[in-house]
C-alpha cells in the first residue's frame, strides 16, 4: 500500500498552482538555458533547424517530469528564445531565409510543442487515475479480509470459552457475542453485494409513500447499542408531527441513516455526542447527522463519497463504500447529500435533503401543524 | 498478590469484550478502552501495566500510539502485545519493535500465553 502511494507521489502534478509557479519557472528557465547553450555550441555542425526541435523535446521531457505547468512554461520560453536568438543569427551568418516563413515555422513548432505537452499530461493523468483506482481496490480487498477476520475472531474465542465452561452465564455471554459477530459478518456480505450492484449500476429501490420518521427512528434504535457500547451519546431530535411523507424504499432509507450513524460513531472518540435531526424546509425534509468526532479535512470533503476512500488513510472498520452507497441511494430517492466539517478534530455533519410528497395526513394538516417542530423522540 | 494490570486498547467492541473476558478469567485486572487517545490517557494512570494494542483503529491507530508512547518517558517501558487482523501486521509489529504480536483470529490460550510472557518481562 505504501509502495503504491510512493509511486503516486512521484507522478507529475496535474495543474500549475501559484505555489508551484516559482520552482516550475526556475526549472523551465534552467532547462531552456541549458538547451540553448547546447544548441549554440553545436550550431556550426548541426545547423539552426535543431534548436526548435531541441526546445520542444525539453518541454515534453519537463511535462513528463514535473507536470503540465513546467512543460508549457519551457515551451513558451523556448520558442521565444529560439525566435530572438537563432532567427536573427541566421541572417547574420548570411543564410537566406524566406520572408515570412520563419514566424510561421515558429508558431507551428510552438503549437506542436504545446500539443505534445498536453498529450503527455493527459497520458500521465490517465495512468495516475488508473493507478489510484487499482490502489484503492487493493486496499479494499485488504479491508475485506480484515472485516471478515474480526467477527471471525470473536466467534472463535466465544466458542472456545463455551467449550471449557458450559455455565448459564458463559452460554448467555458467548451467545450474545456470537450473534453480534454473525450480524456483522452479514453486513460485510451485504456491503459486498451492494458494491457489486453499484458497480454494475444494478442497485435498485422499491418506492412507496412512507413516513420518513419511521426509517430514521428504526435506524436510531438499531445503532443505539453499538453507540452506547462505545460510551458515546446519541440524541435524536425528530419531529413526528406532522408526519413527513416521502416516496422511498423504507429498508434502503434505514440503511442510509444507519450507515451515517455507524460512521459518526466509528470516527468519534469515547464521550462524543452524535445528534440526528429531522425538520421540514419548504417542500423538502432535511435530515442531519452531526458528531463531535474526528472531523474531515477540507481536501477529503470532495472525495469522501468516492468508493474505497477513507479519511486520513483511516484504518477504521468498514469497506470504504458506505458513503458511496449512501449517496447513490439518496440520489435514487431524488435527494442529495452534503458533508461539512470545520476540519480534523472538530466533528462533521452530513445533511440529506429529500423531496416531500403528499401523504394521507399532509393533505389534512393545518399550517400550524406543518411548522410544528417539537421533538417527539429523544434518545 | 495483586493481579497484573492489563490495558486492552481495541476499537471493536465485541472483540474488546471477548479479550477482557478471557484475560479476566485468567486472573488479570483488565482495563478496556476503545481508541488510542483513551489508551494513552489510561496508560499514564496505570503505571506498570502491560498493553494489548489493536493496530487498526480510527483516530490514533496502533502505529501512532506506539510513536507517542516512545516519546513519553512515563509510559515508555510498558510492554506492548500487538493484535491485528491486517495481513501485513506482523511486519508492522516488527518495525514498531513491540514485545509481542498475535494475528487475529487467535485462540484464548494464545492470548493468555502471550500476556503471561509479557508479565514475566515486567518481572525481569
Amino acid at each position: 500500500m505504501s509502495r503504491h502511494n510512493a509511486q503516486l507521489r512521484r507522478r507529475p502534478r496535474r495543474s500549475l498552482t501559484q505555489q508551484d509557479l516559482v520552482p516550475d519557472l526556475g526549472v523551465a528557465v534552467g532547462s531552456v538555458a541549458l538547451t540553448v547553450g547546447l544548441h549554440w555550441a553545436t550550431l556550426p555542425w548541426l545547423g539552426e533547424g535543431l534548436s526548435l526541435l531541441l526546445l520542444a523535446s525539453t518541454a515534453a521531457a519537463l511535462t513528463s517530469w514535473r507536470g503540465l505547468g513546467s512543460g508549457m512554461l519551457a515551451s513558451s520560453l523556448g520558442t521565444t528564445v529560439a525566435s530572438v536568438m537563432f532567427i536573427q543569427p541566421i541572417h547574420t551568418f548570411g543564410v537566406e531565409a524566406h520572408s515570412g516563413s520563419v514566424p510561421a515555422e515558429t508558431l507551428l513548432m510552438f503549437g506542436s510543442s504545446m500539443f505534445v505537452c498536453w498529450l503527455i499530461y493527459r497520458v500521465r493523468a490517465e495512468q495516475e487515475d488508473s493507478d489510484a483506482v487499482h490502489v484503492r481496490r487493493n486496499d479494499a480487498l485488504a479491508f475485506v479480509s480484515h472485516e471478515l477476520r474480526h467477527p471471525l475472531a470473536t466467534v472463535q474465542l466465544a466458542a472456545a470459552m463455551l467449550e471449557r465452561d458450559r455455565s448459564e452465564e458463559t452460554r448467555a455471554r458467548a451467545a450474545k457475542l456470537i450473534l453480534s459477530s454473525a450480524a456483522r459478518l452479514g453486513r460485510v456480505v451485504d456491503d459486498l453485494v451492494d458494491v457489486t450492484r453499484l458497480q454494475r449500476e444494478e442497485l435498485r429501490i422499491n418506492c412507496a409513500v412512507l413516513c420518513l420518521q419511521d426509517p430514521i427512528l428504526a435506524a436510531v434504535d438499531a445503532a443505539s447499542p453499538a453507540i452506547a457500547q462505545r460510551q458515546q451519546g446519541l440524541e435524536a431530535v425528530v419531529v413526528t408531527t406532522p408526519p413527513l411523507w416521502v416516496n422511498g424504499d423504507e429498508g434502503r432509507l434505514q440503511q442510509v441513516f444507519e450507515n451515517l450513524l455507524s460512521n459518526a460513531s466509528r470516527y468519534s472518540p469515547e464521550g462524543a455526542e452524535i445528534t440526528v435531526t429531522l425538520r421540514q424546509e419548504g417542500t423538502a425534509a432535511v435530515v442531519t447527522v452531526r458528531d463531535t468526532g474526528l472531523g474531515i479535512g477540507q481536501d477529503m470533503l470532495e472525495r469522501i463519497f468516492d468508493p474505497f476512500v477513507r479519511e486520513n488513510g483511516s484504518v477504521a472498520e468498514g469497506l470504504g463504500i458506505g458513503l458511496t452507497l449512501v449517496r447513490s441511494l439518496v440520489s435514487q430517492h431524488g435527494g442529495h447529500i452534503t458533508a461539512s466539517s470545520d476540519g480534523p478534530g472538530r466533528g462533521s455533519t452530513f445533511t440529506i435533503e429529500l423531496p416531500l410528497v403528499a401523504g394521507p395526513l399532509m393533505a389534512a394538516a393545518t399550517p400550524e401543524m406543518a411548522i410544528d417542530r417539537s421533538p417527539l423522540k429523544s434518545v | 498478590m495483586a493481579s497484573q494490570n492489563v490495558l486492552v486498547i481495541e476499537d471493536d467492541p465485541d472483540l474488546a469484550e471477548m479479550m477482557t473476558w478471557i484475560l479476566t478469567a485468567a486472573g488479570f485486572a483488565v482495563t478496556t478502552v476503545f481508541n488510542g487517545f483513551a489508551g494513552l490517557a489510561a496508560l499514564e494512570r496505570l503505571p506498570g501495566c502491560l498493553v494489548v494494542l489493536d493496530l487498526m483503529m480510527p483516530g490514533l491507530d496502533g502505529i501512532e500510539f506506539r510513536a507517542r508512547q516512545r516519546q513519553n518517558p512515563t509510559v515508555l517501558h510498558a510492554p506492548v502485545l500487538m493484535v491485528s487482523a491486517h495481513h501485513d501486521a506482523a511486519q508492522v509489529a516488527a518495525r514498531l519493535q513491540v514485545d509481542g504480536f498475535l494475528q487475529k483470529p487467535f485462540m484464548p490460550d494464545d492470548l493468555v500465553k502471550a500476556v503471561k510472557r509479557l508479565t514475566r518481562l515486567i518481572a525481569s
